[in-house]
């Protein structure tokens, strides 16, 4: 009865998802104090699974980064803005949808490969990373040399300002306002700009009827999952980061990125529990939680978790997951349908404050800084017409300079 | 037509190269705020989640020290936490300033680091090598 209870209420917190900036992490620590420690665990699955369904509210109406889909926003709004609510509405739901079930689907091959894969990367974990940037340049070799040179350009100077921001003591969450300046507000300044054709709104008009028949792209959410499931191995890496990296081996059409970034984010959160069983690894604030709660009081180190719980989890997460999908498919249209009335100028100013209102909300005053500088980077790769993937050395260079040890080089010198 | 087009090309190159003068404007002055922040000095039991992400300074006595690839030394006054040491800070600051290892239960230290939620736990992470100070032992302090 109390494992009931416990499930329940998780679902029914994760409603809260809805409310923008209210993180999973800060319901978990109120949790804590009234939760016993298999309640607690089941309380924490089915709540993550369903704030997951939830925070898809405020990033697509509202333009706010949403805990787990802050990279999700660029592509998002861009449709929203750009008239095709449906449309966007529809991606986020059935890429989840599908992702979701495809990694319970291969969870069981996780399970068995990830230790494996874990012992074969952990000794490569930065060479591997740095493979597949150099992976990822290389195929941008069709473009021309101009292009590749801007491109590299781009990447460094991203790179130079996702060390600053993640590395130094400048602001609280700072992956916040570099993503939103980055991606989100060259969405909304550019899908501002796009608005003003006249052509364009015929187009949208057209492209509105034909989302009603909308149907992701499967094969994208399979390569999506996949990369989520691979995303474990090493740590540091967030779905961000996994998304961009896939951002920058695929076609660059909004649909598409909405589509595999949504996916990454559904799968990631199946494969981050399986690896407290599998390679006994917490890599998410909820995992950690559910990881202690199944560790003895007078244990001094965290252990992997037993199989049998980790059906208990993944079957509550499942069960959160689809129900609260449902509640999410039978309001959600009603939402859309009204939110497509506002469609307007406003929109886009209220956005854009909002934004940085919430930037200094989360992030304080250091918050904002990084957000004007992303802003003008993320305008200056969208105006000069190359892949806006290369933004993603924000995350990628950090990442190597930590797998590399320079970080604390890049400290001990700037500090 | 075309002329419209390089006009335009024009203008939007004008604005690339004034975005990319603003980036680096903004990475300089994130740079310089960095360097001006001096750590906070405050008591483990002042520190809360509102501290994330803020560079503090505590004195504490220490309890426990971890060490696999990172270290993880607990500091405890009246309530306790952890300082995270990464594995690349570990091995210059044995090398260079202070010998981790050397710390028994008891010495009293200062540590200094950013405020980060971790595993739903506030924890501090310390940045670099000179970053935790050998105070003495609790008895010589008495």
């Amino acid at each position: 009865m109390d494992f009931l209870l416990a499930f329940l209420s998780g679902l029914a917190t994760g409603i809260l998802g809805a409310l923008p900036f209210l993180h999973t992490n800060l319901i978990l620590q109120f949790a804590r104090d009234f939760l016993t420690s298999n309640a607690l665990a089941l309380f924490t699955a089915s709540l993550a699974f369903s704030h997951l369904v939830f925070e898809t509210i405020p990033m697509l109406f509202f333009a706010i980064p949403a805990q787990n889909q802050n990279i999700s926003l660029l592509p998002a709004q861009s449709l929203v803005l750009g008239g095709k609510t449906i449309k966007a509405f529809k991606i986020v739901t059935q890429s989840l949808f599908y992702a979701v079930l495809i990694a319970f689907a291969l969870l069981p091959f996780a399970l068995a490969a990830t230790p494996i894969a874990q012992t074969l990367v952990q000794p490569i974990q930065g060479i591997a990373l740095l493979a597949v940037i150099a992976l990822a340049f290389y195929k941008s070799g069709s473009q021309s040399k101009r292009k590749l040179l801007l491109g590299a350009f781009f990447f460094t100077l991203a790179g130079l300002l996702g060390l600053a921001s993640l590395s130094l003591p400048v602001a609280r969450e700072p992956l916040f306002p570099l993503l939103t300046g980055l991606f989100g507000i060259p969405a909304i300044l550019f899908s501002n700009k796009r608005k003003e054709k006249k052509e364009d709104e015929k187009r949208e008009e057209k492209e509105k009827r034909c989302s009603t028949f909308f149907n992701v792209n499967l094969k994208l959410v399979f390569y999506a999952v996949l990369a989520a499931s691979a995303s474990v191995l090493l740590p540091a890496v967030t779905p961000a980061l996994v998304a961009g990296l896939l951002f920058v081996f695929m076609s660059e059409d909004r649909e598409s990125f909405l589509t595999a970034s949504t996916a990454v984010v559904g799968a990631k959160m199946v494969f981050d529990f399986a690896a407290i069983h599998s390679i006994g690894k917490a890599r998410s604030g909820a995992a950690a939680v559910i990881q202690n709660a199944f560790t003895p009081a007078n244990a001094s180190n965290t252990k992997a978790i037993s199989l049998s719980d980790l059906i208990a989890v993944e079957a509550a997460g499942a069960t959160a997951f689809f129900t609260a999908l449902a509640l999410l498919l039978v309001f959600g249209k009603h939402f859309t349908k009204t939110f497509r009335k506002l469609e307007t100028n406003t929109v886009y100013a209220t956005a854009l404050i909002t934004v940085i209102a919430a930037t200094y909300f989360i992030s304080g005053a250091g918050g904002i800084l990084i957000l004007a500088s992303a802003s003008a980077l993320g305008a200056a790769i969208s105006l000069s017409r190359i892949r806006k993937s290369y933004a993603i050395g924000a995350l990628a260079i950090p990442s190597l300079s930590y797998f590399f040890g320079l970080n604390t080089l890049f400290l001990q010198t700037m500090l | 037509m075309v002329e419209e087009s390089e006009e335009n090309i024009k203008e939007e190159t004008k604005l690339v190269v004034v975005c990319v003068i603003a980036a680096l404007a903004g990475i300089a002055v994130l740079l310089a705020y960095a360097r001006a922040n001096t750590p906070t000095v405050k008591s483990i039991e002042e520190l809360s989640y509102e501290d994330a992400g803020r560079l503090v300074l505590v004195k504490a006595r220490v309890e426990s020290l971890s060490v696999r690839q990172n270290a993880f030394l607990k500091i405890c006054a009246q309530t306790c936490i952890t300082a995270f040491i990464p594995k690349q800070v570990l091995e210059k600051m044995n090398a260079s300033t202070l010998d981790l290892n050397s710390l028994k239960k008891g010495a009293v230290v200062s540590v200094e680091g950013v405020v980060e939620e971790h595993a739903n736990e506030l924890e501090l992470r310390v940045l670099t090598p000179n970053a935790i100070e050998f105070l003495g032992y609790e008895q010589e302090r008495q």
